[in-house]
């Protein structure tokens, strides 16, 4: 299936609608239950619980997993964050046989980034509909302190991920900026792109993340980056379309990787692009934090509908666009 | 030397990486060392070198297409005669992203698709190199597209035939078959996240680029074998194989480049970068390890810019000159006329006057203050002889006397200029040319007037506080170092911490502590960390001038980077060295030895 369209879906939207399937996840994090506390069990026929086995102890985490065991029946898989293989197999057994329209809800808000890669890979390669719908939820985090600095511990592709090979003209590194401006520069000094763009959320979670993003990454965007683009974090819909005008005039000719190293939104939307165009590539960057940072909610969601369509349908509908202008 | 006059020159000040600069940028910069003529030599090299030390442009300059634009008598010689035709392969960050993403993969597949992409990356090198070539050595524009044309179509054959048999008809250009082989790549890598995804291969989907799935190297080989006809070549070419950023790469996939090492044919030979100590295994697949020497050398880029003076005639202040003038030139006209001397000045610190040392002096005076009395005593008996005086009091002792006093009178550090000067720049610098031209473009930004004119010099103030900037920012940007970046700053800080109070809190003598001494009983932890602080330019090994390729082995004496001067208030020199049990153990220091390594892992 092809990516078709991006667009920012309204929480009561979300709220509204039935799925064949709702994936949630249970973290080390507070904010873990909050969407799914909104959510009504029963317009979701199947639910996946997916929780971290990196960290099983902890206050927030065992509340967060009695939560889940209390009000989500289904199937609650304990997995890696290096893992996508549950992802696949809860997939691959509970949407089997699925008609019409598949509709996937997510809440990634506490997900490892390849998780919520790996859902929209199955949509790719293995969904059996014509169309997928997969509306993903994110509550907005609140990191009012100072955390400490992250030690990179792997970077690599996300899978379905990969961009070209390496041998276009020159690269070009877009960096999505959050807190951690040392992992950032660790990154680029590893990278060493031949043009750096920068990307930061503005409208942000509150008034003040945009300039300690900047202050986080001085040395970055001072003195390597040609310019840094505001985007909102509130609309994945925007960031995507924005990144893609950003990168089109070296989309044929350039190797391009995206370093999102801000907010799960800004992430997705990167991801989606690599999805969506060959010579696109998009890190990952996973490291480990000591202690872990306890990220709250601000209480905003923003949530994003990202429609699969495959190819027979989307020549399909190119037909039936051509009819109908005939 | 030519620079392309398309389009205005850029500031090249502001592009540090070989990466960053385009070929006849780096072409027009390239200050041949002695490690670029060992290199020309038709054997297995792997070079070694820090982060920034110049890797890349060493592999890039051995490549056809840089090599070919070099000017130099040499060189002319050596390009006219295709003795070597070097290909540039980077297995870079994002090259290896691509392999290490598919932790499920058994040893035996991620083998093959390691084998499989290095195929393909190297077939996409050499496409490169016959395009240089055929655009170098054939004018007439007819003939070129005829030898292009025949060429692409045995290149299709060898390459694709079984694949796509109809490819042999729509590609005549290497051109076009470069993106054939870019389509295929991307094909693989869909179909592999595929397979993930299903559990399994589809039965009905036949492998992409079933030819690249062979032992590796071979589609290269055919590939040379059928340019030496097409292209006459003569037979004692030999081809030179590039590999750049092999510290990226994982030991199984070191064990299979070694492989090709041991058992390698004269016309296809490896140059190989990595950062000290990142190669990470001499096994092989065939059983027998490498044999340093006989199947490889390494050579040792880094160098130490104090020994590079002493040993070769000012060769470490020739090459950060010349570096910043080749810089300047090209970036033509902004910086005409500046040179680093004018701009920067002399270095108190390292230039020192030695020859007011009378007894009212004010050096005596601060020698009377600042030094044990031991060293005091040993002046006075040294003072009737000017010579000795000079050479084992003055000239060791007069740096660390000037800094202790700077330090002491400059509460706050807002007025200390004490580290400035071009001899203080270069010696910062380390001679790594990515470390150099950091320093001098945050001078040269601090240069800049508001009508974009520069400054033709700049205060000792202002030099010692980018410097000391500079200095802080390289030791804090290592927090995020994958595996052990927070281990290695705390490190790091110990070992300065250490020198810093051995400076400025006890009498002096004339040995200051700069180096730490480390043998077999070293524990694994702390030696990882040397490792990993030499591979990013932060410790040097005191290596021989006699062996000076040679790594030590958890023994050895290691100098803290000189850039790190600045930071930990040190003077840039090698010092005497203590044990580094003695310091870590040393209830002097901020961090005691425990609390290098006290955290928990946990997944961010």
């Amino acid at each position: 299936m092809r990516l078709h369209r991006v667009t920012d879906c309204e929480l009561n939207s979300a709220l509204s609608e039935h799925y064949d399937l709702a994936i949630l996840a249970s973290g080390y994090e507070e904010r873990s239950t909050f969407i799914p506390k909104l959510l009504k069990k029963s317009r979701s026929a199947k639910h996946v619980v997916l929780g971290f086995k990196e960290v099983l102890s902890g206050d927030d985490r065992s509340a967060n997993d009695r939560y889940f065991a209390d009000h989500w029946t289904g199937t609650f898989t304990t997995t890696s964050s290096d893992d996508d293989r549950p992802v696949y197999t809860a997939l691959n057994a509970l949407l089997q046989g699925t008609r019409g329209v598949t509709r996937i809800l997510v809440d990634y808000s506490s997900m490892s980034r390849l998780w919520y890669a790996a859902i929209l890979n199955w949509v790719r390669y293995a969904c059996q509909t014509d169309t997928a719908i997969v509306d993903l939820l994110y509550a907005v985090g609140d990191h009012r302190e100072h955390a400490s600095p992250l030690v990179i511990t792997d970077v690599s592709a996300i899978p379905g991920c990969e961009g070209g090979s390496g041998f276009q003209s020159q690269s070009i590194g877009v960096f999505g900026l959050g807190f951690d401006g040392s992992a950032a520069l660790c990154v680029l000094d590893r990278l060493e792109p031949d043009k750096v763009f920068a990307y930061l959320a503005d409208p942000a979670a509150h008034d003040d993340y945009p300039q300690r993003a900047l202050t986080e990454n001085d040395e970055l965007v001072k003195k390597h980056s040609g310019f840094t683009l505001p985007l909102p974090l509130n609309s994945v819909e925007r960031t995507f379309r924005s990144l893609a005008e950003l990168i089109l005039p070296h989309l044929d000719r350039d190797e391009i990787t995206f370093v999102p190293m801000g907010p799960k939104p800004h992430v997705l939307a990167a991801i989606l692009l690599a999805m969506r165009f060959q010579n696109i590539s998009c890190l990952r960057v996973s490291g480990r934090r000591e202690p872990p940072e306890q990220v709250g909610t601000t209480g905003q969601v923003v949530g994003t509908r990202v429609e699969f369509k495959r190819e027979r349908a989307l020549r399909g509908l190119a037909d039936s666009i051509a009819k109908v202008s005939r | 030397m030519k620079v392309s006059r398309r389009s205005p020159p850029r500031n090249l000040f502001e592009i540090e990486n070989a990466r960053n600069l385009t070929r006849d940028e780096i072409v027009a910069t390239f200050i041949p060392t002695q490690a670029f003529w060992r290199l020309l030599a038709p054997k297995n090299h792997i070079v070694l070198g820090a982060r920034g030390s110049g890797k890349t442009v060493l592999a890039k300059m051995l490549s056809y297409d840089h090599l070919s634009h070099f000017r130099h008598p040499s060189i002319e010689s050596l390009v006219a005669s295709r003795e070597l035709m070097g290909m540039y392969v980077p297995t870079s960050i994002e090259w290896v992203g691509g392999l290490r993403n598919k932790p499920w993969q058994s040893d035996g597949e991620a083998e093959e698709f390691f084998q499989w992409r290095l195929n393909v990356s190297t077939c996409l090198a050499f496409l490169s190199t016959m395009s240089s070539c055929l655009e170098n050595e054939f004018q007439d524009k007819s003939t070129r597209a005829r030898i292009e044309d025949s060429l692409s179509k045995s290149l299709v054959t060898a390459w694709l035939d079984s694949d796509f048999p109809a490819c042999q008809q729509s590609l005549c250009t290497l051109r076009e078959l470069k993106k054939h082989l870019e389509a295929i790549e991307h094909r693989k890598q869909q179909q592999l996240a595929r397979q993930r995804v299903l559990g399994s291969a589809s039965p009905n989907e036949p492998p992409v680029g079933l030819s690249f799935g062979v032992d590796l190297f071979r589609p290269l080989r055919r590939a040379i074998s059928i340019a030496t006809d097409h292209l006459d070549l003569p037979s004692k070419t030999t081809w030179l194989l590039c590999l750049d950023e092999a510290e990226f790469l994982l030991p199984l996939h070191h064990r299979i480049l070694n492989s090709h090492l041991r058992a390698t044919s004269p016309d296809l030979v490896f140059k190989i970068t990595t950062m000290p100590y990142f190669h990470h295994t001499l096994d092989t697949n065939a059983g027998v390890p490498l044999n340093v020497g006989h199947d490889f050398e390494y050579v040792y880029i880094d160098q130490d810019p104090i020994t590079l003076d002493s040993t070769s005639g000012e060769e470490g202040r020739k090459f950060a000159t010349d570096l910043f003038n080749h810089r300047a030139k090209a970036s033509r006209p902004r910086y005409r006329g500046l040179t680093l001397k004018g701009l920067l000045g002399d270095s108190d610190l390292l230039d020192p006057s030695l020859s007011d040392w009378g007894a009212d002096s004010s050096n005596l005076q601060l020698l009377k203050k600042h030094a044990n009395d031991k060293t005091v005593q040993r002046a006075d008996r040294l003072a009737h002889s000017a010579l000795q005086f000079r050479d084992q009091i003055a000239r060791k002792i007069h740096g660390a006397l000037l800094l202790k006093e700077a330090i002491q009178s400059h509460k706050g550090h807002e007025d200390l200029d004490i580290y400035s000067g071009d001899s203080m720049a270069i010696r910062c610098g380390d001679a790594n040319p990515r470390r150099l031209i950091r320093i001098f473009n945050s001078f040269l930004l601090e240069a800049k007037r508001p009508d974009n004119t520069v400054a033709k010099k700049l205060s000792k103030n202002t030099q010692t506080r980018i410097l000391m900037a500079f200095s802080t920012s390289t030791l804090t940007r290592i927090q995020s170092e994958p595996e052990c970046g927070t281990e290695l700053y705390k490190f790091l800080s110990v070992i300065g911490t250490y020198m810093n109070r051995s400076l400025h809190r006890a009498q002096l003598g004339t040995d200051q502590v700069l180096s730490f001494s480390i043998d077999g009983s070293i524990s694994p932890d702390h030696w990882k960390l040397i490792q990993r602080a030499v591979g990013l330019g932060l410790l040097f090994p005191n290596v021989s001038a006699k062996n000076p390729d040679h790594m030590p082995e958890k023994e050895g004496t290691f100098h803290l980077a000189y850039v790190l001067s600045p930071h930990f208030q040190l003077l840039p020199r090698r010092g005497k060295s203590r044990s580094l049990i003695s310091i870590l153990s040393s209830s002097d220091s901020a961090v005691g030895q425990k609390g290098i390594f006290d955290h928990t892992d946990e997944e961010a």
